[in-house]
């Protein structure tokens, strides 16, 4: 099932109410178009916090501006559940 | 019994034991605590190794080019490859290889050089598909997937539930009932390939387990030839049986391998940890968990290596195995929790591989037949046969 919430456009004041939780996220461009598919995890100092602040932080990202999250104890296998469905997985994988 | 490891038996322990020690420990150090992959340069490097040391594909026969081991072995490097992290239900991230489904053994030659071959050559991924949304723990009941013979085919409706990794495999195992009447002698094992028309995976069901999720599966009008059946129509519960039954010992030993490694971890931090003035090695509450899990693992061990030593005897070894099972699986649990208490606050946190044995532990009480199951295949022989 793939992230279903709404697109948030990211600043130092939105990123500082992201939960420090676990869980998935995902970064966008202006448009909504997906660039990265990622995760907090265990050795995440700050969680989704850190994890999506040093995303839009990192240059390789330089037209990340959107971002949505999902608070998950499960986020690898979340994780490899939109990486297959950003990938575009086949046809009966699909719902 | 009479159960003495062998000499070339302790040494292959040992160097699995050294193995876990000094490349998957440190290698573990840099992942995610949940993760059950190795970046993939490094599993090519330690894959190198395993084979350099004659012990890749670890549970394949010898005639399938494995090194051939008895399940006493094989328990016994089972317990050591889990002792890390991701050791229950990745152990040594599979960097040992491994024979994946065991039922193509059953195969025809042309299966075999379809399905089993690429399989162990590490081409091809199966899935196994017996558990169905009406139920896992009695499978010869609760089958309701059919298979309808239609001229040279077979056309199957239905649906599986809990079906591990099957969106990534390549084919799969699907039990499905060929004859209403027949019960669980009506039941048939297909090879199914992932992409046949009317094959669906629903969705992914995630579960305790942080490495592997589970899917949920559905069959509409899947058309597959009759040459598809594995070992026999009406033979697909005897094959999923057989083979549950042996691999639960393995199975087993890796819970054990588990438990030792939480037990190394909580009398380490016994004698380091104080309070009150004293080290937590001094007070007898401590020391009577620590004794509880050696009793515990002890128990499982001994268990374990029998119902081993009973199959590979060839004697029969079913009851061996499901008391094996249910104790081990049980015990771990209890030793894992003990540790978590023994470690106090850390013990929940994920800079321990605790909470992660704990929880992947829990699982282990109901898949490959649930402890309940155990205890019913007992209670027949105990008091029916
Ligand atoms: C993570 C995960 C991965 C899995 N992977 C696979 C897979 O790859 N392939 C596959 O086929 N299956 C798989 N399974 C399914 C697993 O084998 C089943 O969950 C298991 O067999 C139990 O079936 P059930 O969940 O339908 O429970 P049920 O059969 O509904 O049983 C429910 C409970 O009742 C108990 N019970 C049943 N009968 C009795 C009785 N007579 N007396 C007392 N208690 C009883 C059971 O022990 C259980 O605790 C997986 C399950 C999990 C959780």
């Amino acid at each position: 099932m793939p992230l279903h919430k709404p697109w948030v456009e990211f600043s130092p004041q939105v990123g500082a109410r992201i939960p420090g939780s676990l869980g998935v996220f995902e970064v966008a461009d202006a448009a909504g178009a997906t660039l990265r598919v990622a995760y907090a995890g265990g050795r995440s100092p700050f969680g989704l916090r850190g994890a999506i602040a040093a995303a839009f932080a990192d240059p390789a990202l330089p037209q990340a501006r959107l971002f949505r999250y999902e608070v998950n104890s499960m986020y690898i296998t979340r994780w490899k559940e939109l990486v297959r469905s950003a990938e575009g997985a086949p046809a009966w994988t699909c719902e | 019994m009479d159960l003495r490891v062998s000499d070339d038996q302790r040494i292959i322990v040992q160097t699995v034991r050294r193995f876990v020690q000094e490349q998957i420990l440190p290698a573990e150090v840099e992942l995610d605590p949940d993760a059950a992959e190795l970046p993939a340069q490094e599993k090519v490097r330690l894959v190198a190794m395993v084979k350099a040391m004659g012990f890749y594909g670890w549970d394949i026969p010898a005639e399938y080019g494995g090194p051939g081991l008895g399940l006493v072995t094989r328990s016994l490097m089972a317990e050591e490859m889990a002792q890390h992290r991701a050791g229950l239900y990745a152990p040594c991230y599979g960097v040992f290889g491994g024979g994946g489904l065991a039922q193509l053994f059953e195969a025809n030659d042309a299966q075999k050089e379809a399905y089993l071959y690429p399989m162990l050559r590490g081409e091809k991924r199966g899935f196994f598909a017996l558990t169905e949304p009406s139920g896992g723990s009695d499978p010869a009941r609760a089958i309701q997937t059919t298979a309808v013979r239609d001229g040279d085919d077979w056309v199957i409706n239905g649906a599986k539930m809990f079906i591990s990794s099957a969106d990534t495999a390549d084919f799969g195992l699907v039990f499905a009932r060929t004859d209403p009447a027949k019960g669980r002698g009506g039941i048939t094992c297909f090879i199914v390939d992932a992409g046949t028309p009317g094959f669906m995976v629903r969705r992914i069901v995630h579960t305790l387990r942080s490495a592997h999720y589970a899917t949920e599966l559905e069959f509409k009008d899947m058309r597959v030839p009759h040459g598809a059946i594995l070992g026999g129509e009406g033979r697909g519960f005897g094959i999923a049986n057989e083979r549950l039954t042996r691999n639960r010992i393995p199975y087993a030993a890796g819970c054990i391998g588990v438990a030792v490694a939480a037990q190394a971890m909580s009398i380490k931090h016994a004698k380091l940890r104080e309070t009150f003035g004293d080290v937590l090695a001094n007070r007898q509450a401590i020391q009577w968990m620590i004794v509880d899990n050696a009793i515990d693992i002890e128990t499982s061990r001994w268990l374990t290596l029998a119902a081993a030593d009973k199959a590979d005897r060839g004697e029969p070894f079913r009851h061996e195995t499901a008391m094996a099972k249910l104790v081990s699986t049980e015990a771990a649990g209890r030793v894992v929790d003990r540790a978590i208490q023994i470690h106090g606050g850390y013990g929940v946190t994920k800079d321990l591989p605790l909470e992660r044995w704990y929880r992947e532990l829990r699982i282990r009480r109901i898949g490959e037949g649930p402890s309940e199951v155990q205890r019913v295949i007992m209670a027949r022989d105990l008091l029916f046969e």
